[in-house]
């Protein structure tokens, strides 16, 4: 894949965030569950990034042949195939992504409310 | 039988009138078209020059017979082509002042392949099987938008990939469609065009107007041209905007010359603002994308140019371009018309505005018509921002990844597309009509006040006025005409005449005569033209010689043609490969006006009837 073909499929993902964070809802909610259930006996940052991995299973996105992300699961469900390669590689580019996200959001949370 | 002497009487007389009006380089030919001793009404009789560019055509009376004025000689080919008959074709040698008698005897096909390639793509339409009716709707909205589907071209059997591949490519050329209807059309064209032959039982109904009428095609350009509308200027010449190639066509149609006028370049990539979209856009290999065509009073000829969102104005005397911007969240300028005052008026499809330009002041003023719902809404405000993004990947269809006719499962209905507009003669006032959203409108010319009505058939498509403010809608969804009453706003509607039942017309635009009040509509699956007399309330279908005819915009010259641009997409699945203009000329073109006796209507419907029954046992 070229530069160019790679800044269209950013550009397009970055777009489409909202979308994938909505069908990505299930399980951010999982996550959230998790993250609260898990204070009794895991530390925070490893809930932060388990948490996070959880929310980006259900985000990472693969491209159908309009080159439009739906979520890898939303597309197994629906039938579709997926490589293991690329969904591993989908799956560890939105893990940073969230985890990037989440931790930048928290941060803007906990200075308006200190 | 056909009687001997009187025939021979009959073309002897033909040709005394003929050599009477005739020009010193024209040529004619008279005979008969008859098939097992029988005569043949209606067939088309055409003929061809040696360079292949331009085709006369005629039809036969009730007793088979047809006479035709060329002005054009040397070794010529003339062909009879009558529905369920085999084509028959001679070449002749015709000089100048020459009068030939010619007779063809036509034989009914019987070989049920031969029989079904010579059928229309509207026999071959009525074989797709569908597995709903909203993608069946979705199909005829959306694939049949600037070409037949089941013509030659497009009925060519491939695999589920390959249709799945066409289909994607036609996305990328704006046909508007959800995933789900995009595979439904996959599935139904695999499973339709399977290569079989088609059994259809099609009605030709004769009527005795043909006789007087005669067709003449002008060939234009490559078989990459898009003549999309075609006027007529008050020299009479037919000017044709190519949005394939950004050029002007100018057709002199007393002496066959065409010119051909090049717009401008401009500071745009090819694909003009929607260069990121798949390229080239059908043919368009362009930046213009010139579309619609109207003359002011002050002789110029104004174009909207749909891809480079700009209007431009020709002087045919100095044959000088001068562009005018739009700005580019302006997309996709479409058809124009002009007012009694001179103030040029048009639609702009793709981010549902009018746009009014007074060319005294150069300024634009930009009309925005109601959303008509928050996905449509979605489209107008953030469309442009896209298309802009997408700009910056060109081909690459990048559009389609995001829009919300896929993921919001809108299709077509994200958009309204007001599409054809006119002017009231008898207020001034604007009319349009919203394509996608069944609507049309009204805008106040002095206080730009919209209003807005449903239409009973879907597809309200290129819209005119009569004389006496009734505005005539072509229903493209719905193989429909309505009358809407300005005054009382009431509609009625009248169903076009099909071939077959289980067939089905796009009517893509109409325009009424202003002497006859007769309501011309282009039919566009059938290869026919309907004239709609609507005192009677009765339609006259006239068929078309050349397969895979495609018409736009309908002018009226001030001989009494009827005339508009061939323009399927792409020109070459037009049966010989290229577009043309085409005028008829429903009572024979003056100076070669020839006064053909009819017997009686009474006898040509008899005959036609023995056809047509003859054709359902078949």
């Amino acid at each position: 894949m070229d530069l160019q073909s790679l800044s269209m499929y950013a550009a397009i993902t970055i777009l489409m965030a909202p979308l994938l964070a909505v069908y990505g809802l299930p399980f951010i909610a999982g996550a959230r569950g998790f993250s609260y259930l898990a204070q009794l006996w895991l530390g925070e940052r490893s809930r932060f990034v388990i948490a996070s991995a959880i929310a980006a299973l259900g985000i990472a996105p693969s491209y159908d042949v309009y080159k439009s992300p739906v979520p890898i699961y939303a597309r197994l469900l629906d039938g579709a195939e997926v490589s293991g390669p690329f969904m591993l590689a989908s799956f560890l580019v939105t893990w940073i992504a969230v985890t990037a996200l989440a931790y930048q959001i928290g941060r803007v949370l906990a200075r308006r409310n200190p | 039988m056909i009687n001997r002497p009187s025939k021979l009487l009959f073309c002897l007389l033909l040709l005394g009138v003929q050599a009477f009006s005739l020009s010193a380089k024209a040529g004619t030919l008279a005979g008969s078209v008859s098939s097992g001793g029988k005569p043949l009404a209606g067939t088309m009789v055409t003929v061809f020059d040696t360079a292949g560019k331009r085709r006369d055509t005629v039809y036969t009376d009730p007793n088979g017979h047809y006479s035709i004025t060329v002005d054009f000689i040397g070794k010529l080919q003339v062909r009879a082509r009558t529905p369920y008959f085999k084509d028959v074709t001679q070449n002749i040698d015709l000089s100048s002042d020459a009068q030939k008698s010619f007779d063809f005897v036509q034989e009914r096909h019987s070989v049920a392949a031969e029989l079904s390639e010579s059928l229309p793509a509207s026999a071959h339409l009525s074989t797709l099987p569908w597995a709903s009716q909203d993608s069946r709707a979705a199909f005829v909205s959306q694939c049949n938008y600037c070409h037949q589907v089941g013509n030659a071209l497009t009925r060519t059997p491939r695999d589920e990939a390959g249709w799945a591949a066409t289909v994607h490519r036609m996305e990328g050329y704006f046909a508007v469609l959800t995933n789900r209807q995009a595979q439904d059309i996959t599935k139904a064209l695999y499973q339709g065009f399977d290569g079989k032959e088609v059994a259809a039982v099609e009605k030709y109904l004769f009527n005795t107007d043909l006789v007087h009428a005669r067709i003449k095609e002008w060939v234009v350009g490559d078989g990459l041209t898009f003549v999309h509308d075609a006027d007529v200027g008050f020299d009479e010449h037919l000017y044709g905007a190519d949005e394939g190639h950004d050029v002007i066509w100018e057709l002199d149609r007393k002496t066959g010359r065409i010119d051909e006028w090049k717009e401008p370049d401009i500071d745009l990539p090819v694909g003009g603002v929607f260069s990121g979209m798949q390229l080239p856009i059908g043919v368009f290999s362009g930046k213009h994308g010139p579309h619609s065509i109207a003359q002011s009073a002050d002789g110029r000829l104004w174009i909207t140019n749909a891809l480079s969102s700009s209007l431009a104005s020709f002087d045919p005397a100095t044959k000088k371009f001068k562009l005018y911007e739009l700005g580019h969240s302006h997309l996709y300028p479409h058809t124009i018309r002009i007012d009694k005052q001179g103030i040029i008026w048009f639609t702009i499809v793709a981010s549902n505005e009018v746009a009014r330009f007074d060319p005294k002041t150069e300024q634009f003023e930009i009309i925005r018509l109601p959303d008509g719902g928050f996905w449509r809404a979605v489209s107008h405000y953030l469309f442009p921002t896209v298309l802009k993004i997408a700009s910056w990947f060109p081909q690459q269809n990048m559009p389609l990844a995001v829009t919300h006719t896929k993921w919001a499962f809108q299709g077509h209905d994200a958009f309204p597309f007001p599409y054809g507009i006119d002017v009231n003669p008898i207020d001034g006032s604007i009319w349009y009509a919203k394509l996608y959203a069944n609507k049309i409108g009204r805008i106040d010319p002095v206080t730009r006040e919209v209003t807005e009505f449903d239409t009973p058939l879907k597809g309200p498509r290129r819209l005119r006025f009569d004389p006496q403010g009734n505005l005539w809608i072509p229903a493209f969804d719905d193989s429909g005409l309505m009358k809407f009453d300005t005054r009382s706003h009431r509609f009625e509607t009248f169903k076009l005449p099909l071939l077959a039942h289980n067939e089905y017309e796009v009517p893509y635009a109409l325009n009424v005569n202003p002497k006859t009040g007769d309501v011309w509509i282009t039919s566009n699956m059938s290869d026919r033209i309907f004239r709609f007399i609507p005192g009677t309330k009765t339609f006259v279908t006239y068929p078309l010689p050349t397969r895979v005819t495609w018409l736009r915009d309908m002018v009226f010259t001030k001989d009494n043609a009827v005339c508009s641009s061939s323009s399927n997409l792409p020109a070459y699945g037009i049966e010989g490969g290229l577009a043309s203009f085409i005028c008829l000329y429903p009572d024979g073109e003056p100076g070669t006006k020839t006064a053909t006796p009819i017997q009686s209507a009474g006898a040509a419907q008899s005959i036609l009837a023995s056809i047509n029954a003859s054709n359902s046992k078949h």
